[in-house]
């Protein structure tokens, strides 16, 4: 059994390093993609608004708890983790819904074309995450490789919100 | 990974199967089932093609037609049964485990391939028909709805197909990586893998790295037709009398993503074919494959080469001569490794004991196929004949040996070879040579004279060939063409035939028929749940002992779980 518990945890880390390449894969595309559409003549860039950074600092918020909940043995980090991961998703919308009334939707700009589509695929993975996290509750060794999944979700955040304003 | 219980009922045994060699043959039945459509399709267009003066189906039809003929034969027939289908069969068995890493996610792949394959033909009844831009899916004629038909409802469900199939994919390569890395038996070390499983796991690396842009592409294409986004769309464009308010997108931007995904798409379709064919022509030749680590280090440079050549695919669209150049340099340098893999196949054969079944006959028309077909392609492949060359008959040509025949000879041989250890019963023989002999020459005829269609000038995606003078030359070789084609649908109903009456009535077959080495032979024909029975083989060589008596045996092989002499 123990035998059987170390190859399946094998297995599991190499799902993840896959899973985790496809994701790279997937916004390394749309980094070219933004590369190559910011030369045309009518980029303009868009100021990030302030929810998005509050968003920011939730999902880092959410980081710092998932990492306790590793070591932790009841499940409050990992629930805090959830919570917080929700309340980004929700924050997320919330900071759509501002972009929107200050009439800027999109395809308004190609910049913010960019923001709202990055972060629509962003927040899929952060649902996905979710779920994981959730599917570790119970199974909590997978709680360590839900966590690694959960800090590159964030680190992609960091490097679109980068991207976004930075580039 | 406790051995699960054994499924009881009909839903869970054949509908929601958890087995591997189940999906496997799920994904291979459904291949078959997407194959008629995409045969039927192809049927058309030769139609259209050899008698344009009857006008079988309108220009624009027509133009849906050739689009969807090559996304199904590509992603739902031949990557189906290829990567999907005999991958899912064939990995747990060739490494000794019983069943995949995650047999759920596996049964999910599966049915979220059944959606992609119902979109894809509900797509051909909605208003204005199926997607009508080229299985190439360029925009602005895929991004505006009202260019063409087909760009309607039909692409939009194209789009969404293909983002299923993406999916679909990812799900399933993560199950053959992990299986193939970290569930072989003991004794089986990565050198003593047979060499289809090495194309399985470099096909899926492949899978995990070019798929994603595809998605990204698919997502933006999505968003430019439903959300008024301009990723590829430029400014000023005209349709009818107004000009179209998107600004600045390019529609280069969309064919980068896509031959960045399309060029290691061509390979991981490939790959499997040429692994099937070394493991068939070991067998039938007596002999271990020539060159087995030679082998593994050329599709590893293969695939590696395969991500950084995709703009050969671009050479007329604008690119800097420099920029050309360093494509066609990389692209010559990919046959290279390829031509490894092809030679080191003809070698194997040295010295063999050869027996031509079935099974073996596809096998050699295989490396025949690649030769003839990677001759065209070192022409393609630079940028200055290529010039001349590009959407030309002579691509069409090209590609259709290469994952048109290449790819389906491995079909069927890997289907007549693995036949009897999927289903317990020998696929009839007569009938399979003249399925052999009716498949090969009409392929070789049609894709050879279309290289000299494009030769001499005719241009691919034409409704109507007699309009145009420079056609001339080569439309003639249309009705030798489709004729054939018409040779080539028979023979394939042949098969069918032979394939569904052998499932049930064929000669029962012996554990091992071919007298082969491999791991997989070890288990019962048909496999049973859990493919051994209470004690997993333990590996002792590599699947490929022939040739050799010493043991004392009457065999002149020793299967790879015979203990090696002390």
């Amino acid at each position: 059994m123990q035998n059987q518990t170390a190859t399946q945890n094998k297995v599991n880390e190499l799902t993840l390093l896959a899973v985790l390449s496809t994701m790279v894969m997937l916004f390394a595309a749309f980094t070219a993609a933004y590369l190559i559409r910011k030369t045309s003549s009518d980029w303009q860039r868009i100021s990030i608004p302030t929810l998005f950074w509050i968003n920011t600092g939730i999902l880092l918020a959410s980081s710092v708890t998932v990492e306790l909940a590793r070591k932790s043995a009841n499940a409050r980090w990992l629930n805090l983790t959830i919570v917080l991961g929700l309340a980004f998703v929700v924050g997320q919308l919330l900071a759509w819904k501002g972009l929107a009334d200050a009439g800027i939707f999109v395809p308004s700009h190609p910049h913010c074309s960019f923001l709202y589509m990055l972060c629509a695929v962003h927040a899929f993975y952060v649902l996905g995450g979710i779920a994981a996290l959730f599917y570790a509750i119970k199974h909590t060794r997978l709680r360590g490789l839900c966590s690694i999944f959960w800090h590159c979700v964030d680190a992609v955040w960091l490097y679109v919100i980068a991207m976004l304003t930075l580039l | 990974m406790t051995n699960s219980h054994e499924p009881q009922s009909f839903v869970s045994k054949y509908i929601f199967s958890l087995d591997h060699k189940v999906i496997g043959l799920q994904y291979i039945f459904t291949a078959m089932f997407m194959g008629l459509f995409g045969g039927a399709l192809a049927m058309i267009i030769r139609s259209q093609l050899a008698w344009p003066e009857h006008g079988i189906v309108k220009p624009e039809t027509y133009l849906s037609i050739v689009t969807m003929h090559g996304t199904i034969m590509v992603f739902f027939v031949v990557s189906l049964a290829l990567v999907s289908g005999f991958g899912n069969f064939l990995i747990p068995l060739m490494v000794g485990a019983r069943d995949m890493a995650y047999p759920l996610l596996n049964m999910l792949s599966y049915w979220t391939i059944v959606p992609a394959c119902l979109l894809m033909l509900l797509s051909f009844v909605v208003e204005g028909g199926a997607a009508a831009s080229g299985w190439t899916a360029y925009p602005p004629l895929s991004a505006i709805a009202s260019a063409v038909p087909g760009s309607g409802m039909g692409q939009t469900l194209w789009l969404l197909a293909m983002a299923l199939f993406i999916v679909s994919s990812i799900m399933g390569g993560l199950n053959y990586l992990t299986t193939i890395v970290n569930l072989r038996t003991k004794g089986l070390t990565m050198f003593r893998l047979p060499l289809a499983i090495w194309t399985f796991l470099v096909s899926t690396i492949l899978g995990l790295l070019a798929f994603p842009p595809l998605m990204a592409a698919v997502i933006m294409l999505l968003l430019d037709r439903h959300l008024g986004t301009s990723f590829f769309l430029p400014a000023g464009m005209i349709l009818g009398n107004e000009v179209l308010p998107y600004e600045g997108g390019t529609p280069l931007l969309f064919q980068h993503l896509f031959w960045f995904f399309g060029h290691p798409e061509v390979y991981i379709i490939v790959l499997p074919a040429v692994g099937i064919a070394f493991e068939v022509i070991a067998t039938f030749a007596r002999r271990p494959p020539f060159g087995y680590k030679t082998s593994v280090y050329a599709m590893l440079v293969v695939a590696a080469l395969s991500m950084i050549v995709w703009g050969h695919h671009m050479f007329v669209s604008g690119m800097s001569p420099y920029v050309g150049e360093y494509f066609s340099v990389a692209s010559v340098f990919i046959t290279l490794p390829f031509a490894v893999l092809g030679l080191n196949l003809v070698a194997s054969q040295w010295q063999g004991n050869i027996r031509l079944e079935t099974p073996m006959l596809f096998a050699l028309a295989l490396i025949s196929a690649i030769g003839t077909g990677g001759l065209g392609g070192l022409f393609l492949g630079t940028a200055t004949s290529d010039v001349y060359f590009h959407d030309t008959y002579f691509v069409v040509g090209h590609f259709h040996i290469m994952i048109g025949m290449v790819t389906f000879l491995g079909i069927f041989a890997g289907i007549y070879y693995w036949f009897p250890k999927m289903f317990g019963r020998m696929l009839g023989d007569r009938l399979g040579k003249i399925h052999f002999w009716l498949t090969v020459i009409p392929m070789f005829t049609m894709f050879v004279l279309m290289h000299y269609q494009g030769l001499g000038g005719s241009l691919r995606r034409i409704y109507d060939p007699t309009n145009y003078d420079f056609t001339a030359a080569t439309r003639t070789l249309n009705s030798p063409i489709t004729h054939a084609a018409f040779l080539l649908v028979f023979a394939q109903a042949i098969f069918l035939l032979n394939f569904f009456y052998s499932v049930f009535k064929g000669p029962k077959a012996k554990q091992n028929p071919w007298d082969s080495a491999g791991l997989e032979w070890t288990a019962a024909s048909p496999a049973p749940h859990g493919n051994w029975g209470e004690h997993l083989p333990e590996v002792q060589r590599w699947p490929y002992e022939y040739g050799d008596f010493s043991d004392g045996s009457e065999t002149d092989f020793q299967p790879q779980t015979q203990p090696t002499a002390q």
